[in-house]
């Protein structure tokens, strides 16, 4: 269920932040293989035929969260004076307008004051019960605005480079219960020295209090990009060390050494070696493989 | 001494034939308790043993495990060599000892240095010893199958154990199967708890061993992400699961005069029990296991599957002891399985798919028409020649009695009877002697009654008998002594083809020894005792114009002595030009019923794509309107004994009987050509044809299963493999090359994980930390097991299927970290500033490389050292000058680099090696014969005379051979074996009485003419029968025939041609050479 749903969100396009190819080693001019049987009848055995087009490569990077209330939206209320509680009252979990009493206060020396909501929204925690002495060194209430929660996610330093601001990302509950997409809004300029961590962060609507604060979250960050050709993974496979693909060539499938660029979590991106509008062997290409394998051996012999 | 026992034999004619009678009746019962089987088990004196290491690449099994077994093997005694493989966690060494080392005493001496270096094993690697059984010991197998795959047609009652009407089923334990995994478990359950344990204590049988389907685990799958959240580790959760699983007995308690046992038993047993099993506690709320895990049924991480029609099924193979006798223990098998049947869930059946005792059966049958056939043609041509039905039935007795005599012989030494062994014996040549004897008798019996015109007093007729016994005696006891010495030099053999031919010249000599007794006793008893009456001397009708005939034969012969013995040299000497234009076999291969193919794929292949692929071929088999039913076996089964790779199956091919083939005038060949064409549409795999019992003993031979290995030998594949290629490309280019393969040492697809240390150093990971929750996460880890009566599984606590599938999801596994101080779950609000709370797991790309890469796929050794083998079939020629030729080419083409050295084996080394033992010991068997030969003359001339018979029996020989088309085996090395003793003897028989006559006065050429006339008779007489009791085996087309042919057909063409040499050629040579001699005597 969530991969699906990863999945989905890692194809929406990015604006490339600069080409990332890498070719080192040139493939090509070396006799192809050639499959002695015949398109047909690869597909009779569950041979899937697809065409190469553009598409986005939904590559992505999967890191741990945490949802933090906004701390911009998060108040310590506490009292001006020192005092005896006299009234509660407000409970944890109730929700606050701007200006709403939360306690009334006792205090030797003045009348009896309110202490009240400075802007909406739910009251987190509460020191305070009638009876007790409040100070104003301790928080008596927190009221936080959870009509939108911060994710806050670890980003290990090699991931740094491809976490930027404006990229999608996918927050999901571990179970797959709950998802919900945002984009990355800030990157701390620093590394925490005892974690290596930097943070990074998103922020999720919650108008109906499903994301509580506190929750441990997976954050996929996309790093899709368009691509002039684009291939599943499952019709890359490797013959001799190096990476091809089977294209249809007249009635039959050759294998084609292709470079390979981007390699995201169900599709690559291929450089060169295959151009659009060619039809190459998609599901069970395993079987072209296995027969060019096997008609490879004999080769040898003639 | 011979006289003696005459004489006894004719007086206490009575006794001797009760107690012959008694002694049939013996041999009877040993007859019922021989073991028989197809052919004889070659299977060497080894030990084989076998050890799971799961997680480690071939190299690691290679160096952790089977270096450390083979090196501790060294120095037992007897220990010939050993071999080893090593796989995908999984290694098996096989020691070989030598003959002569008690199986038992080589494993005792195997399991003691087991024990030593156990310590020094990798952890979890135990090695056990394989089954006591031999290379063909497969006798037996079954599959284990639901009888409506889906509960298709079935009828479905709910709530009733079986088949449920929304698809699923109800195991009579109450659990519903839902999934493919958990039927497919089931019926391994079905296979390993209830049908093994009942055919594992059928005397004989010495293993069970089962393919397919999956070993019932229960699969605590922790969601990765779940447990770091609550920081919780895989170790944690492992813990968690073992103290929850639990049994411990407390003693007990005395209370009021009884004693009450104590026990705490709070053992799992049921999927729903796990989910309570609390793993950690968080600040007072307690984690259970639901919370971070799902528990599932599951399956095994499988090295192989079985399936039967296309569809998956669960394959059992019952494995017989070593020494047992195949029928009747596959009888027994087979008896027990009608027990275990009825003991079955609901439809759920056990159908036989392979019975050895059928292809015996078919055998014994074979053996048995040949021989009665034989017998009744012997018969007839001893009434037809004696024209005395009594004295016929008389010398045909000693047929079945000599042949319950042997097997009372067999019994007492163990030897095996098979389709060579009851089949080389030749009941012409059995009676030979008896058939000299009662003709003597006869002749004599009637000449005595004619001189007197009346018919003999008892007193008469003994004295008769057993002057004419006396008379021929001694010739025959040479003769036969003779024929048994012929035999000897076969037992001198060693190695397979030892194993193979002993049985049978030890069958042979038992019974030729048999009826050499029973033709001193037996025969003339039964002579004296019923050969009563009018004997009426003189032959039929048919063999005096024969004999008439033959008299101007003589004549011309001696007449024209010089042009008649040039005119056999010419033909010996053209014969021996014949013999280097015949092809060259080690035995000939017996025609089974069914087919074998090996379906072989690249060994990148999973067992799940090989299982798929297996299936769509079977059911494309199906078309194929010969064919019965198709199963097959893909990887390795539990007990290893032949270590499979999971991309390789073995198809058998059951074929229906011919008379329902829709062209019963069809080969097996054509259906065989048919089925490769089919096959040869599929992609993806290519195939090799074979035998289920031909595959056995070829692997048996030369550890392969081909018909010839080039084994290339070194320590670095690199230089080998080119090799090995060059090897298997020169070996194609040889004609009749077929299947030529060089065996998969590479080409294992590696999902490398390379940690990175400097990543891991800031988060104090450590390289081991990141190796363990892969291992777990992949490999998966024991967490106990869960009891169900008898029934145990294990719960293993592994990645789901999902996660463990996708490449790209093994780099999210999140690896987790450690930490001391901050309490994870609590929300750190205090200030004014809201602190982050530290990562818990990085994701292994963060810390590791994940690559694809390839690597070895399998690694062989032979005495310590890395081996790789070319191997080939041969089709449509001999073994011996493909062999030649492709020998001459390899050592003119290939360059070997250093410390890479060959070794060519197989089928045809054995061939090799007995041709050279038999370079040795025939001539030497030859030199004893004219040793004995001049014994019996007391002068070289006629023994060289009689020798001459050994050649010109050859010649026919080799004739019948070339003009059969047939190649020279060892097979028809023991019929010419067997042929030199027949023609020697009936030399001697005529030279013998030709000495005799001239002793008596008679001249010289008077003497060889009646000499050779008189014992015309019983020279036709014993060639004939001895030829005609093998004709029905030479022509014979039935299961096995083509083993015995051979032998057959030598014997009948050399007695052809050595007959003739008695009759036309040895009275020429007699004139020739014994010439001079006489007249010199006779001055």
């Amino acid at each position: 269920m969530r991969r699906m749903a990863v999945v989905a969100l890692l194809l929406l396009v990015v604006p490339p932040t600069g080409a990332l190819a890498s070719g080192d080693d040139e493939h090509g001019d070396e006799p192809q293989h050639r499959t002695s049987f015949l398109v047909d009848d690869f597909m009779r055995h569950g041979v899937t035929v697809d065409t190469a087009s553009a598409g986005i490569v939904d590559a992505g990077i999967e890191l741990p969260a945490e949802i933090r209330p906004n701390a911009d939206r998060l108040a310590h209320v506490a009292a001006r004076f020192p005092g005896i509680v006299r009234r509660v009252e407000k409970r944890v979990g109730d929700t606050v307008a701007a200006g709403d009493v939360l306690a009334v206060i006792e205090s030797d020396k003045l009348a009896p004051f309110e202490l009240r909501a400075s802007f909406g929204g739910t009251v987190i925690d509460k020191h305070v019960v009638p009876g007790e002495a409040v100070s104003r060194d301790r928080p008596a209430f927190i009221i936080g605005d959870l009509s939108d929660v911060w994710v806050d996610i670890a980003v290990y330093q090699k991931a740094l480079p491809e976490v930027q601001p404006g990229r999608p990302v996918l927050i999901s509950t571990p179970d797959g219960t709950r998802e919900a997409q945002s984009t990355i809004s800030y990157i701390s300029p620093v590394v925490d020295q005892a974690t290596r961590t930097a943070t990074a962060r998103a922020v999720l609507p919650n108008e109906r209090g499903e994301w509580r604060p506190g929750t441990f979250a997976i954050a996929v960050v996309a790093l899709g990009r368009q691509a002039e050709v684009v291939v599943p993974l499952r019709a890359i496979h490797t013959m001799d060390g190096r990476d091809v693909v089977f294209v249809e060539e007249g009635d039959t499938f050759v294998a084609r050494p292709v470079h390979v660029g981007r390699v995201g979590r169900t599709r690559a991106e291929i450089t060169s070696g295959l151009s659009p509008g060619e039809r190459f062997a998609d599901e069970n290409a395993f079987l072209v493989k296995a027969e060019l394998a096997k008609d490879a051996d004999s080769d040898h012999a003639h | 001494m011979l006289e003696r026992i005459l004489r006894i034999s004719v007086e206490r004619r009575g006794f001797v034939v009760i107690a012959a009678v008694a002694a049939a009746l013996y041999g009877a019962y040993s007859l019922s308790i021989l073991p028989i089987d197809a052919v004889p088990d070659i299977t060497n004196r080894q030990v084989k043993i076998s050890a799971l290491a799961p997680s480690l690449t071939p190299e690691e099994v290679e160096k952790l495990v089977a270096f450390p077994i083979e090196t501790s093997l060294r120095g037992i005694p007897g220990l010939d060599y050993t071999r080893s493989l090593s796989r995908n966690g999984f290694v098996q060494v096989t020691a070989i000892f030598r003959d002569s080392v008690d199986i038992y005493f080589a494993r005792q001496q195997v399991s003691e240095r087991l024990a030593g270096i156990a310590r020094t094993l990798p952890e979890a690697v135990d090695p056990v010893l394989g089954p006591i059984s031999t290379g063909l010991s497969e006798i037996y197998m079954w599959t284990v199958e639901y009888a409506h795959p889906g509960g298709a047609g079935a009828e479905a009652v709910p709530g009733r154990p079986g088949w449920q009407p929304d698809g699923s089923y109800l195991t009579p334990e109450g659990e519903r199967l839902r999934t493919a995994v958990e039927l497919s478990s089931y019926l391994r359950t079905v296979q390993d708890w209830v049908i093994r344990p009942q055919i594992s204590t059928v005397a004989g049988v010495a293993g069970v061993d089962a393919v397919g389907g999956y070993i019932k685990q229960y699969q605590v799958q922790p969601d990765p992400h779940a447990l770091a959240a609550f920081d919780l580790t895989f170790f944690d959760l492992i813990q968690a699961l073992e103290e929850a699983n639990r049994a411990t007995g407390a003693g007990y308690v005395e209370s009021h005069g009884e004693s009450f046992v104590v026990r705490a038993s709070d053992r799992l047993t049921r999927v729903e029990d796990f989910t309570d099993v609390v793993v950690a506690e968080r600040e007072g709320v307690p984690i259970r296991l639901v919370d971070v895990a799902t528990v599932a049924i599951g399956g095994e991480l499988r090295r192989g599957s079985a399936s039967e029609n296309g569809e998956e099924v669960v394959l059992g193979t019952a494995l017989m002891r070593i020494g047992e006798n195949s029928r009747t223990v596959s009888a027994a098998v087979a008896e027990k399985m009608k027990v275990v049947r009825r003991s079955l869930p609901p439809d759920i059946r056990a159908k036989t798919v392979l019975d050895r005792s059928q292809l015996v059966d078919a055998t014994i049958r074979t053996v048995r028409n040949n021989l009665v056939e034989g017998a009744l043609l012997v018969i007839v041509v001893l009434f037809l020649m004696l024209r005395n039905l009594r004295a016929a039935l008389v010398t045909a007795m000693a047929i079945p009695l000599s042949m319950l005599l042997a097997a009372i012989g067999m019994v007492q030494t163990n030897t095996s009877g098979n389709l060579m062994s009851l089949g080389a014996i030749d009941f012409g040549l059995i009676v030979d002697g008896a058939v000299i004897i009662v003709e003597n008798c006869l002749r004599r019996l009637g000449q005595r009654q004619a001189e007197l015109g009346r018919v003999l007093t008892t007193q008469e007729r003994l004295e008769t008998v057993f002057d004419a016994s006396k008379q021929v005696r001694s010739a025959t006891a040479f003769g036969e002594a003779i024929i048994i010495m012929v035999y000897l030099p076969i037992l001198a053999l060693s190695g397979v083809e030892g194993k193979m031919f002993q049985p049978m010249a030890l069958t042979v000599i038992f019974a030729l020894t048999a009826a050499f007794l029973l033709s001193l006793t037996f025969v003339p008893a039964m002579v004296a005792l019923v050969v009563t009456g009018r004997v009426r001397e003189g032959e039929g009708r048919l063999l005096g114009a024969a004999k008439r005939a033959y008299e101007p034969v003589v004549r011309f012969a001696v007449r024209f002595r010089h042009a008649v013995v040039l005119t056999a040299a010419v033909l010996l000497a053209a014969s021996l030009l014949l013999v280097r234009s015949l092809g060259q076999e080690f035995a000939p291969t017996l025609a089974e019923l069914d087919i074998l193919v090996h379906a072989i794929r690249i060994p990148s292949t999973s067992v799940s794509q090989a299982t798929s692929m297996q299936r769509d071929l079977e059911r494309r088999l199906r078309e194929v309107p010969e064919i019965e039913f198709v199963f097959s076996r893909t990887g390795t089964g539990e007990l290893g004994t032949d270590p499979m790779p999971p991309y390789v199956s073995d198809t058998f091919l059951m074929l229906k009987p011919r008379s329902e083939w829709p062209n019963p005038s069809d080969t097996k060949a054509d259906v065989q050509g048919r089925v490769r064409e089919l096959l040869e549409r599929i992609p993806g795999q290519s195939y090799e044809f074979t035998q289920p019992i031909q595959m056995l003993f070829n692997e048996l031979i030369a550890g392969v299963r081909a018909d010839i290995a080039v084994r290339v030998f070194g320590d670095d594949f690199g230089r080998m493999l080119p090799v090995a290629e060059e090897i298997a490309t020169l070996l194609r280019s040889v004609p009749g090359a077929e299947d030529t393969r060089v065996e998969q040492v590479t080409g294992a697809p590696v999902l490398n994980i390379e940690v990175d240390r400097k990543a891991i150093a800031p988060y104090g990971l450590t390289v081991a930390d990141v190796h363990e929750v892969v291992a777990i996460a992949v490999g998966g880890r024991p967490a106990g097991q869960i009891f169900q009566g008898d029934r145990r599984f294990d719960v293993v606590v592994r990645l789901g299927e999902a996660l463990r599938k996708d490449r790209s999801e093994l780099g999210d596994l999140p690896i987790p970290l450690s930490h001391t101080d901050e309490p994870p779950l609590s929300l750190t609000l205090s200030g004014d500033d809201v602190e982050r709370a530290p990562p818990r797991y990085l994701p292994l790309s963060a810390v590791a490389s994940v690559q694809i890469t390839e690597g070895p796929n399998q690694i062989s050794r032979e005495n310590g050292k890395r081996r790789i083998v070319v191997q080939t079939n041969v089709r449509g020629r001999d073994i011996g000058s493909f062999v030649a030729e492709a020998r001459e080419l390899v050592d003119a083409r290939v360059d070997l680099p250093a410390g890479v050295w060959l070794t060519w084996g197989g089928q045809f080394e054995n061939l090799v090696r007995a041709k050279q033992r038999l370079l040795v010991v025939v001539p030497l068997c030859f030199f004893v014969i004219l040793l004995l030969l001049y014994g019996t003359f007391g002068s070289l001339r006629p023994a060289l005379m009689v020798f001459t018979g050994v050649p010109m029996a050859l010649s026919g020989g080799i004739l019948s051979l070339w003009l059969r088309g047939m190649p020279f085996s060892i097979s028809a090395a023991v019929g010419f074996i067997a042929l030199s003793g027949v023609a020697v003897l009936n030399g001697l028989v005529m030279i013998t009485f030709v000495d005799q006559l001239r002793k008596g006065g008679m001249p010289r050429d008077e003497a060889i003419l009646q000499g050779a006339v008189t014992r015309f008779r019983p020279v036709v007489m014993t060639a004939l029968v001895a030829s005609l009791g093998f004709l029905p085996m030479a022509t014979a087309t039935g299961t096995g025939a083509e083993v015995q042919r051979p032998l057959a057909t030598v014997v009948v063409g050399g007695l052809l041609s050595s007959t003739l040499l008695t009759l036309v050629v040895l009275p020429a040579l007699y004139r020739l050479i014994a010439a001079r001699d006489l007249d010199r005597a006779g001055d």
